[in-house]
C-alpha cells in the first residue's frame, strides 16, 4: 500500500466488484470492499480469496472487505456501486444515509429497473443526495480483468471532475479508461448489448455461419443505437467501447451469461432450464420484454429484439421467427449517417 | 438604502415584513457596482484571452463592434440610436493600431457604457409621459416615487386579492427571505407578469426582488415607470457580443453579493406557444453557485441562496395572438424580439387591467418549495433535505480538497440539474383553468377528425364548417377532467376553483363566458351544429397550457 493514496470503495461483492477492488488495491490504494453479508466479507478478509465468483484467485493484499456500508463511506470519497440490478435501488437507499455532496458515485451495474425504465445512474441520483455520478461500461469481463488481460472501459459522466478522478484511478498497464459525457447512451449500451447476446448465441448453437453472426451484429448495432437515439442519446455513443465494443465482446464470448443462454436455447432448452443451468442472473432475458413495451410505445423498430420476444415468451418457434426477421423491409445500411448527411453524395 | 416604511396593505396581511435588503442603491452603491461591472468584465476577457490561442482582446473588440454596428443598422433612427452609432465608430477607428492597454481602456469604455444602460436612470421624458396620462391620484403617488406607494394604491383600487390567487408555501419564503438571500425564477406568461408579481409579493408581505426586464418593456411609459421604481434593471436581448453579457452577468451577480432578492424568468422570454416551460436558460441563474462559493470563502454569516420557483397561470393572456404568431413563425424566439406589440399600448394594457377586474378572469401565483442551489428542497428552518427528507449538507457540493472553491465546469453541471428541478416544479405547479381545459378538448377533437392533417393544416381549420356537437365536447371535457382530477390528487397539477368539481357543462360555459370577455367570439363559439372555432391559433395556444402532461388525443375518440 502505497502511503497517503485515497482509498476507494467498492460497493458489491460480486466477480466485478471483486476484479475492480484488486484493480485498484494493486495499484497500491487501501480499498474497502463492502459485502452485502458480513461473513463473506470475513472469509475473504481470512482467505484474500472470492471463492463464490473468482475462485482460485488470491486478491490484493490492500483490500479490506467489511459488511460496515456507513464505515465505507465514510472513509472513501469516490465509491464504485457495483451490485446487482435487482437490489440496486435498495443499496442506493441505504448508501444515501451516510453520503453527502462530495461523494462520487460511479455504477458498473448493466440494468434496468423494471417498473420505471430507470437506469442505474438514475437511481443513484433519486436515493442519494449527491451529483456527482458516473457510469462505467465497456467490454469488461470480470474474469479476464481479474486475470489481468488488457482490456479498455468508458468512464460517463457530466461531470469532469468524475471522469478525471475514475481515469486517475483505474487506469493502469492493462487497463485503459476512456471518457464520454453521454452518460445514458454509455449506460443503454451496456443494458442493450445483453438483448443481441442471447441471439448470436442462439446462431452459434445453430451452426448458422460467421456471415450471419456478422450481420447480426451489426444490425443489433442500428437497433440499438436507433433505440438510444429516440431516447436522447447520442447514437454515436455506440460506436464506442460501451457500444460496439461491448456488444461485440458479449456477443462472442462464452463467458457472456447472455450468450451461453442463447446458446442452450438453440440445443433445444427451454428458458427456464437455461436459466436453471446457469445459475446466475442472465439480464437480457429481463431486458428483452422491458424494451419491447417501451419500444412498442415510441413507435421504434426492433425487429431481432421483437423476433426474441417472440421465440421466449410468445411461444412461436424459431424457424417462423427466422424467416420473419428476413423478411422484414430493408431500409439504409447506416441510418445515421444518411439522416445527418454524412455519406457521400452519388 | 431601506426603503420608506411600508404599511400593511389589507387586514389579511399580519405577518410581519422580513427586513429589506434595499432595492434601490445609494450613489455609493452605484459607483462601487459601475466600477466592480467594469473591472469584472475586464478581467474575464483578459483571462479569456490568456486562456485562448485564437483569442485577443482585438478579436473580442471587434466582434463586439460587428455585432452592435450590424445590430444598430436595424435600429429606428433617433437621436438615441446616432449617439450609439457615433460611439461605435469611434471604437471601430481606435482599437486597430493601439496598445494592448489601450485596447482594455477601450474595453472599460464599452463595459462602463453596458453598466450604466443595465442600470438605468430616472428618465425625466418617461416620467413626464407618464404622468400625463395617468389618473390625477396616481400622479400625486408617482411624484412620491415609492414603490410601496404604488402597491398600496394598485392594491386598494384594483381589489387585486380576487384576481390574484397566490398560493404556496409563503411563510416559509418569508422566513428564508430573513436569513439567504432569494432567487425567484417564475414561468413567463406575458409582460403584465412583473407587474403581477411586484403586487404578489406586495400583498404577501413579500420583500421585493430586482429583477432583469426586457427593453421592450421600457417602451411603455406606464410600465417603464413600474420598472424603474420597482428595482428592474435593463436587459437588452437583442446585443448578443460577449462584452454586454459578461456586464450583464457581473451586475447579477454583484446585486446577489449584496443580498439583494433576485428575480430572473428562466425561460428568458415569454412562453411563445403558451405551454409551461420545457427548457430554460442557465446563464443568469449560474451566477448563484458563483455567489455561494465566494460568500462561503469569504465567511458571510449568511452565504445561502435559495431558489423559489413561481409558476404564473393565466385563464386569459393580454398577448395571446402574437405570441402564438410569433411562435408558428417561429420568430419570437431569438432572431427578432418585438419591441412594439400588443403590450407597447397603453390604453390595451389598461383595457386589459380593467377587464381583469369586472372580468372573471384569474392569474394563479404559485409558489413551489423552495430550492437549494443543487435542487434539494430547502425546509422552513433553511435545512436542505434529499428525496426522502435526510438532511444536506450543502457545503460539500462546493468543497475542492476540503474547502469551498470554484470550478466552473462542476458549477455549470449543478446549474443545469437546478434547472431541471425548477421545470419539474412548473409542470407541478401549473395550475390548470377552464379555458385551458376546454381549449385542450376542443383542439383534440378536431385533430382526432383530421388525423391526416399536419399542425399547420390543423390551424387552418375553423368556422362553422368544422363544428363540433356539443355533446362530444362534454364528454371529451368529463374524461379530461377526471385525468386532471386524478393527477391532481397525486401531486402533478393543481387545479383552479372553476374546474376541481365543475360538471363538464358548467366548466365548458364558463370558459366561453371568460374567452368572450376579452377575445370576443373568437376563440369558442355555439352555432346551430355545435361548437366551434373562428381563431384556431388561439385555441392552439391556451389548449397548450395542458400540453405535455400525457393527455394528448387520450380522451374517448381514440377509445372508439
Amino acid at each position: 500500500m502505497n502511503k497517503g493514496m485515497e482509498t476507494i470503495g467498492i460497493i458489491g461483492g460480486g466477480s466485478f466488484g471483486s476484479a475492480l477492488a484488486d484493480m485498484v488495491g494493486t495499484k497500491g490504494h487501501p480499498v474497502l470492499h463492502w459485502y452485502r453479508a458480513v461473513e463473506s466479507a470475513e472469509r475473504f478478509n481470512a482467505t484474500r480469496e472470492n471463492a463464490k465468483y473468482l475462485p482460485g484467485l488470491r486478491l490484493s493484499d490492500n483490500i479490506t472487505a467489511t459488511g460496515d456500508l456507513e464505515e465505507v463511506a465514510r472513509a472513501c470519497k469516490l465509491l464504485i456501486v457495483s451490485v446487482p440490478s435487482p437490489h440496486f435501488r435498495d443499496v442506493s437507499r441505504k448508501l444515501g444515509d451516510w453520503v453527502d455532496g462530495g461523494h462520487i458515485l460511479v455504477s458498473t451495474t448493466k440494468g434496468i429497473e423494471d417498473h420505471s425504465f430507470k437506469l442505474m445512474t438514475e437511481i443513484l441520483r433519486e436515493e442519494t443526495c449527491c451529483l456527482k455520478i458516473g457510469a462505467l461500461s465497456g467490454p469488461n469481463l470480470a474474469k479476464e480483468i481479474a486475470a489481468k488481460k488488457p482490456s479498455g472501459t468508458v468512464i460517463a459522466s457530466r461531470y469532469e471532475e468524475v471522469t478525471q478522478k475514475v481515469q486517475e484511478v483505474l487506469s493502469g498497464p492493462y487497463f485503459r479508461v476512456y471518457s464520454n459525457t453521454d452518460v445514458y447512451g454509455v449506460e443503454l449500451g451496456g443494458v442493450l448489448k445483453n438483448v443481441y447476446a442471447i441471439a448470436t448465441g442462439l446462431v452459434a448453437s445453430l451452426k448458422m455461419g460467421d456471415n450471419t453472426t456478422g450481420m447480426l451484429i451489426t444490425r443489433a448495432l442500428a437497433e440499438m443505437s436507433r433505440f438510444a437515439d429516440k431516447m436522447g442519446s447520442n447514437p454515436l455513443t455506440f460506436l464506442g467501447l460501451a457500444g460496439v465494443g461491448d456488444l461485440v465482446t458479449t456477443c462472442t464470448s462464452p463467458l457472456s451469461r447472455n450468450y451461453r443462454v442463447g446458446m442452450m436455447i438453440g440445443q433445444g432448452f427451454t428458458l427456464d432450464q437455461a436459466v436453471e443451468r446457469i445459475g446466475e442472473v442472465a439480464e437480457g432475458i429481463n431486458t428483452i420484454r422491458i424494451v419491447k413495451e417501451k419500444a412498442a410505445r415510441l413507435g421504434i423498430r426492433m425487429h431481432i429484439l421483437e423476433g426474441l420476444h417472440a421465440l421466449l415468451f410468445e411461444g412461436k418457434d424459431l424457424p417462423t421467427v427466422l424467416q420473419q426477421l428476413m423478411n422484414v423491409p430493408q431500409m439504409e445500411d447506416v441510418e445515421f449517417a444518411y439522416r445527418a448527411g454524412l455519406n457521400p453524395p452519388h | 438604502m431601506p426603503e420608506a416604511a411600508i404599511e400593511p396593505a389589507s387586514p389579511a396581511a399580519q405577518a410581519p415584513r422580513p427586513p429589506d435588503v434595499g432595492l434601490r442603491l445609494t450613489r455609493e452603491q452605484r459607483e462601487h457596482v459601475r466600477r466592480e461591472v467594469i473591472r469584472r468584465t475586464v478581467e474575464d476577457h483578459k483571462e479569456m484571452v490568456k486562456r485562448s490561442k485564437d483569442l485577443s482582446l482585438e478579436v473580442i473588440l471587434n466582434d463586439a463592434v460587428y455585432q452592435e454596428q450590424d445590430r444598430l443598422r436595424r435600429e429606428k433612427p433617433g437621436k438615441e440610436t446616432r449617439n450609439q452609432v457615433r460611439f461605435w465608430n469611434k471604437v471601430a477607428h481606435d482599437f486597430h493600431q493601439v496598445s494592448e492597454a489601450e485596447r482594455e481602456r477601450i474595453l472599460e469604455r464599452i463595459a462602463g457604457m453596458y453598466v450604466d444602460e443595465i442600470m438605468g436612470y430616472f428618465n425625466p421624458v418617461i416620467h413626464k409621459v407618464a404622468a400625463k396620462i395617468l389618473p390625477w391620484g396616481l400622479k400625486a403617488l408617482l411624484s412620491r416615487f415609492s414603490p410601496a406607494a404604488w402597491l398600496k394604491y394598485l392594491g386598494t383600487r384594483l381589489n387585486l386579492e380576487e384576481n390574484i390567487v397566490i398560493s404556496g408555501p409563503i411563510d416559509h419564503i418569508r422566513e428564508l427571505a430573513g436569513r439567504a438571500t432569494l432567487i425567484m425564477t417564475p414561468t413567463h406568461v406575458s409582460n403584465l407578469d412583473s407587474v403581477v408579481i411586484g403586487l404578489g409579493l406586495y400583498l404577501k408581505r413579500l420583500p421585493p426582488f430586482t429583477y432583469g426586464a426586457g427593453l421592450n418593456l421600457f417602451s411603455n411609459p406606464v410600465i417603464s415607470f413600474f420598472m424603474n421604481n420597482l428595482g428592474a434593471y435593463k436587459v437588452d436581448r437583442r446585443k448578443k457580443n460577449g462584452v454586454y453579457k459578461n456586464a450583464l452577468k457581473h451586475y447579477a451577480t454583484l446585486s446577489m453579493e449584496m443580498r439583494q432578492h433576485n428575480l430572473f424568468f428562466p425561460g428568458g422570454t415569454r412562453s411563445r406557444s403558451g405551454e409551461v416551460e420545457q427548457k430554460i436558460k442557465l446563464g443568469l441563474l449560474g451566477c448563484g453557485v458563483n455567489v455561494y462559493v465566494s460568500n462561503l470563502q469569504q465567511g458571510r454569516p449568511d452565504p445561502d441562496l435559495f431558489v423559489i420557483p413561481c409558476t404564473l397561470s393565466c385563464s386569459l393572456v393580454l398577448e395571446a395572438p402574437s405570441l402564438i404568431e410569433d411562435h408558428l413563425k417561429e420568430t419570437g424566439k431569438s432572431r427578432y424580439i418585438r419591441v412594439r406589440g400588443d403590450f407597447s399600448r397603453p390604453m390595451r394594457v389598461l383595457k386589459f387591467w380593467r377587464d381583469l377586474q369586472r372580468m372573471e378572469s384569474r392569474v394563479h401565483m404559485q409558489f413551489g418549495e423552495p430550492l437549494d442551489l443543487f435542487g434539494n428542497r430547502v425546509d422552513r428552518n433553511g435545512i436542505s433535505r434529499d428525496a426522502h427528507g435526510r438532511p444536506v449538507d450543502r457545503t460539500k457540493y462546493v468543497e475542492t480538497g476540503g474547502r469551498p472553491g470554484h470550478n466552473p465546469q462542476r458549477d455549470q453541471e449543478y446549474t443545469r440539474e437546478l434547472g431541471r428541478s425548477i421545470l419539474a416544479a412548473f409542470q407541478r405547479d401549473n395550475v390548470a383553468m377552464s379555458t385551458h381545459v376546454s381549449a385542450f378538448a376542443v383542439f383534440d377533437l378536431m385533430r382526432r377528425r383530421h388525423p391526416q392533417y399536419d399542425i399547420y393544416r390543423i390551424l387552418r381549420t375553423s368556422g362553422p364548417d368544422h363544428s363540433i356537437p356539443i355533446q362530444d365536447v362534454h364528454a371529451e371535457l368529463a374524461y379530461l377532467l377526471e385525468r386532471l382530477r386524478e393527477m391532481a390528487a397525486r401531486g402533478e397539477i393543481h387545479l383552479a376553483p372553476d374546474i376541481k368539481t365543475a360538471t363538464p357543462s358548467d366548466a365548458f360555459a364558463k370558459a366561453m363566458h371568460i374567452f368572450a370577455t376579452f377575445h370576443g367570439q373568437e376563440v369558442l363559439r355555439e352555432g346551430p351544429h355545435g361548437i366551434y372555432t373562428g381563431n384556431m391559433k388561439l385555441l392552439y395556444y391556451y389548449r397548450n397550457r395542458l400540453d405535455h402532461y400525457g393527455l394528448d388525443l387520450s380522451g374517448p375518440g381514440k377509445k372508439e
